[in-house]
This record gives structure tokens, C-alpha cells and sequence, in this order.
């Protein structure tokens, strides 16, 4: 088995699944007005991502091939259903902000394909670890997306107010083209740097 | 008028991929020539529309006569994913000239967002069933029309030469930043 | 087909969904109560925001007309009552308490999918803390009312007092009737 903090770097750089697989592209653009609700649900995606995965790679043996993703999608919709709930029940004001994007999480292309190229081949530890990995990744991009907007579109890091009254604010960035530039942004300097190192 | 007024909405003001970022995989993955993109675009509307009828269906004649509405997430996946493999069987089979202008893009539908947006965002508005379907309609043609105009520019952009840190998705996404900027205008047209 | 083929399958994905069914079934009633006591716990502290002086609040068995989505009775005699006007965005979900003389003790905009920074704006003290107050008819200063709207967000402004002209007017007309 692969070194834990190994495979969990990997999932946050190298093979970072938002800025490097440009995959789970909805949540990434859709939720990410505020760094608060960036975090909230690359925290829940991460939360099913891990569950998703350890079962999936408990269940690998038992699952014949020509039902694999059906079973994986039941697996995935259970653990999203259920996060949904505990929000529902815990977190009211979270779950009102992230509204339609919490059952999407279903559909989200990272836990599939992780369920697929990793959790079905590897063992459940593993798999854990590549879950809270790829999730911690994905957490960060969108938590980044977040603070970028919000300090560009109101002024403010995690809802504090951190630039002067005076300063403008470009209301852009917190409506949806705003999330479109901010990720284009974020992936050209991305790239420069890759460019420059190769 | 209102159920035409639903339809309109669905395709300018709440664009379903550009206000409301659903649909973004195969928006920004089979948008570089607008034939595909086409193709995309009309296969999207036909399963929409059957998936909303077929989701509505299943919620308000088994899930909430048997009180298990908590499945609806479950039951709405495999539902689409199911619709989908379907609907293939079913064109090869009697349509094989739709099949092959729409065939290879029907697996990619499963993991379309928006297909299961529009079923769980007509559950939680509680639409009839004909507003549901109608929803599903404007919203996939939405799809089609922003995903075929954004194809256009890319096919454009693609003869350019662009800063080489912006080339491929950085580049695509600020084309369709701008064309989000384009549809913002058409927003308060429609209250519904 | 071999028959084998088929059934193994099935039955495995037939236990599976089965296991999950089951899973959720017990999930969803363990989260029933604390859902249903968030619910109620946001609304009473609406309730509360827009009608201090009140300490319960009964819902009324009427017919709702209009964008009205709630109406609820106090100890105090007053009406709060939830409404839903269209928007910019979409409905513009209002909460507005009304006391026994028709005069409006406050009002909150609880749910809006208005423009962020713009119409969002209606959230904000400044602009609802000037219903306070305010009976008979309230419209923006445009529409010669005394509401000064949003800047920039007229549509807003004047579906959130639409949202309190149709509570007003639902208190003068059946108020007596509770």
C-alpha cells in the first residue's frame, strides 16, 4: 500500500481535481460566491467521497462487473442523502446556501471516477485516504474560488468586512460570470507556473 | 401564457449553464465544434424532457403515496441513468438514423447535472406535470442554445493565438464568462 | 443469455439498493425531529424579529389569497404574516408582523434569489427597519410612498412593500374575523 500522506498529497496537488482535472466543475462554479460556502461543500463532498469510497472498495469483490456503476451510484446517492439530512437537521443556514447543489453531489464526476480508478482496485484504508485526499483538494480550490470573489465582489474574507467602504467593489465577481473569470484566472497563473518549471 | 413564460425563462433568464452553472461537464467537454455541440444539445432536450416526465411520475405516484420520499435521490439517478440506456436500446432499434446523430452523447447524459437539477428542482417548486416537463424543455433548450453559441466562438478563438498560460480551459471559461455577462441582461424579463 | 449471467447481478444490486433503502429509512427518522424543531425554531425567531412585544404565536386556519404563504395570530392580537411577491429573481419571500391597530411592528425578507450586493440588499437594517411602523398603504418614495428603495434595485424594493401591502390589507379586510 502507497505511503497515506503520499496519496492525500496527491489528491491536493498533484493531481488536484479541480484545478488539474478540471472535473466537478457545477459545485466548483456555482457555490463559491463566499469562501464559507466554498469550504461547506468541499467539506460534504469530501464527507460522502470518503464513505463512498471505503464501501465501494468493502463491496469490490462482491460487485459483479456488469452492475458496478449502477451499485456505486446507489452507494454514492445513500451517503449523499444522508449528508443531506445532518445538514437539514444541524447546519440549517449551510444547507439553505448550498440549496439544490447538496443532492447534486450525486452526479458530482469526482466520486464517480474515484469510486472507479481508485476505490474499486484498492483496499478500504487506502481508499479512505485517497477520499479525504481528493475531497481536502477539492475543499481548498473552492475555498480559494470563495475568498477570491468574495474580496473582489463585496469586500470581505470568510463575511468579515476586510476592505474600507470607500474601495469599490466589482459586483461581477459574486454573480455567475464572476465565477467563470475567477477560475480562468486562478488555472492561467496555474499554468504559468507549470509552464515556467517546464 | 404562463406556461410559455416558464419556457422562456428556462432559456434566457435562468439559463441553466450560464446563472445557474448546471450542465458544466459536457458545456465545457464537447464544445469545440458546434455539430457536436449540436448533437449535444438536441439529444439534452430529449431526455430531459422524458427524464422530468418520468421523475415526476415516479415521486408523485410511488414515493409519496409509499411516504418514502426520502429515496427521491436514489430513485431519480438510477431512474435517468436507466432512461438513458433505454433510450439507446430504443433508437438503435427503430431510429437508427436518430441513433446515429445522437448516439454517442446519450452515455455522457447520466453524469449531466442538470438532467437530475431539473427533476429535484420540480420536485422542490412542486410543479404539475405538464410545468415540469415544460421546465425541462426550456431549460434543455437553454443548454442547446448556450452550448452551440459558445462552440461557435470557441471554434473562432481556436484559429487565434491566445497567452500560452490562458490556452484551453482558462481561455474557454472567459468566453463563457462573457457570454454569461451577455445573458445577464435578459434577467427580470420574466417574473414568475 | 446464460441465465447466471443475469440473476447474480441483479440480486446483488437488488441487495444493495435494499441495504440502502433501509439505511436511509432510519437515518430520515432519527433527523425528523431535529429537522421539523429547526424549522420551527427559525420561524419562531422570525416571528420574534418582526413582533417583539408578542411571546406565542397560533397559526390562523384561513384561506390565503394572493402570494400569502402564512398567516399566524399572537398573544397581542396581531397578525404576523409570511408572503411571497415576485422579484427580480424569482419570489421575494417576506415576513411581516402587524399589530392589533394595522400598524406594522417590523418586517424581515427571509429568502430571495435577488441580484448579490443589489437587491440582497433588502436583508439589510437599513432598508427594512423602514416598515416599522408604517400602516394603510406602503409603497417606494418613487411611487410617492415613503420607502426609500435600494439603489439601483426598485424591483426589489417595491415587491418587498407589495409584500407588506398585500399583509396590510389582509389584516384591515379579515383581521376582525380571528
Amino acid at each position: 500500500m502507497a505511503n497515506p500522506i503520499t496519496i492525500i498529497k496527491n489528491g491536493i496537488i498533484d493531481e488536484n481535481p479541480t484545478f488539474i482535472q478540471v472535473i466537478g466543475m457545477c459545485p466548483t462554479l456555482a457555490v463559491t460566491s463566499s469562501a464559507i460556502n466554498g469550504i461547506g461543500m468541499g467539506l460534504s463532498t469530501t464527507a460522502v467521497l470518503v464513505f463512498a469510497n471505503i464501501f465501494v472498495s468493502l463491496l469490490r469483490k462482491i460487485i459483479p462487473d456488469t452492475v458496478r456503476i449502477p451499485c456505486f451510484i446507489v452507494v454514492i446517492a445513500t451517503f449523499v442523502t444522508i449528508i443531506e439530512f445532518l445538514l437539514k437537521a444541524y447546519l440549517p443556514a449551510l444547507n439553505a446556501s448550498l440549496g439544490l447543489y447538496i443532492p447534486l453531489i450525486v452526479v458530482n464526476c469526482i466520486i464517480l471516477a474515484r469510486a472507479e480508478a481508485f476505490a474499486s482496485k484498492n483496499g478500504p484504508v487506502a481508499s479512505a485516504f485517497d477520499g479525504i485526499g481528493m475531497g481536502l483538494g477539492f475543499t481548498f480550490a473552492l475555498g480559494l474560488l470563495g475568498l477570491i470573489r468574495e474580496f473582489i465582489g463585496a469586500g470581505t474574507a470568510f463575511d468579515m468586512t476586510v476592505l474600507p467602504e470607500a474601495f469599490p467593489r466589482t459586483l461581477l465577481f459574486v454573480m455567475a460570470p464572476g465565477g467563470f473569470f475567477t477560475l480562468a484566472l486562478v488555472m492561467a497563473v496555474i499554468n504559468s507556473i507549470r509552464n515556467k518549471k517546464a | 401564457m404562463n406556461l410559455i413564460l416558464l419556457v422562456l425563462a428556462g432559456i434566457f433568464v435562468n439559463n441553466y449553464v450560464l446563472s445557474q452553472f448546471l450542465g458544466i461537464c459536457p458545456f465545457l467537454g464537447v464544445s469545440k465544434k458546434v455539430d457536436t455541440a449540436a448533437g449535444m444539445g438536441m439529444a439534452v432536450i430529449f431526455v430531459m424532457a422524458l427524464a422530468a416526465a418520468a421523475a415526476w411520475l415516479v415521486y408523485n405516484l410511488i414515493l409519496v403515496p409509499l411516504n418514502i420520499t426520502f429515496l427521491y435521490n436514489i430513485a431519480f439517478i438510477l431512474l435517468i441513468a436507466s432512461l438513458v440506456q433505454f433510450v439507446e436500446m430504443f433508437l438503435k432499434k427503430s431510429a437508427p438514423a436518430l441513433y446515429q446523430a445522437l448516439g454517442v452523447f446519450l452515455p455522457l447524459i447520466t453524469t449531466n447535472c442538470a438532467v437530475l437539477g431539473v427533476a429535484v428542482t420540480n420536485m422542490q417548486k412542486g410543479y404539475n406535470f405538464i410545468e415540469s416537463v415544460l421546465n425541462a424543455v426550456g431549460g434543455a433548450a437553454g443548454f442547446a442554445l448556450a452550448i452551440v453559441l459558445f462552440a461557435g466562438i470557441r471554434e473562432r478563438i481556436a484559429d487565434n493565438d491566445t497567452p500560452k498560460a490562458f490556452d484551453g480551459f482558462p481561455m474557454a471559461l472567459i468566453t463563457a464568462g462573457l457570454m454569461s455577462i451577455a445573458f445577464l441582461g435578459f434577467s427580470g424579463l420574466i417574473k414568475l | 443469455m446464460n441465465s447466471k449471467a443475469v440473476i447474480r447481478p441483479a440480486i446483488v444490486l437488488l441487495l444493495i439498493s435494499a441495504v440502502a433503502a433501509g439505511l436511509l429509512g432510519v437515518v430520515s427518522e432519527v433527523t425528523k425531529a431535529p429537522i421539523a424543531a429547526q424549522a420551527e425554531k427559525s420561524l419562531n425567531e422570525g416571528m420574534m424579529a418582526v413582533m417583539p412585544e408578542a411571546s406565542t404565536f397560533e397559526a390562523v386556519d384561513a384561506e390565503f389569497t394572493g402570494t400569502i404563504t402564512g398567516i399566524y395570530k399572537s398573544d397581542t392580537n396581531g397578525f404576523v404574516l409570511t408572503t411571497a411577491p415576485g422579484g427580480f429573481g424569482g419570489a421575494v419571500n417576506t415576513m411581516v408582523g402587524i399589530d392589533a391597530d394595522g400598524v406594522i411592528t417590523g418586517l424581515r425578507v427571509t429568502g430571495h434569489s435577488e441580484t448579490p450586493g443589489l437587491g440582497a440588499k433588502s436583508t439589510e437594517p437599513a432598508f427594512y427597519e423602514q416598515f416599522t411602523g408604517q400602516s394603510g398603504s406602503v409603497t417606494v418614495t418613487k411611487d410617492g410612498g415613503q420607502i426609500v428603495p435600494i439603489t439601483s434595485s426598485t424591483i426589489t424594493s417595491r415587491a418587498v412593500c407589495a409584500g407588506a401591502q398585500e399583509a396590510l390589507d389582509w389584516v384591515a379586510a379579515n383581521g376582525g374575523a380571528y
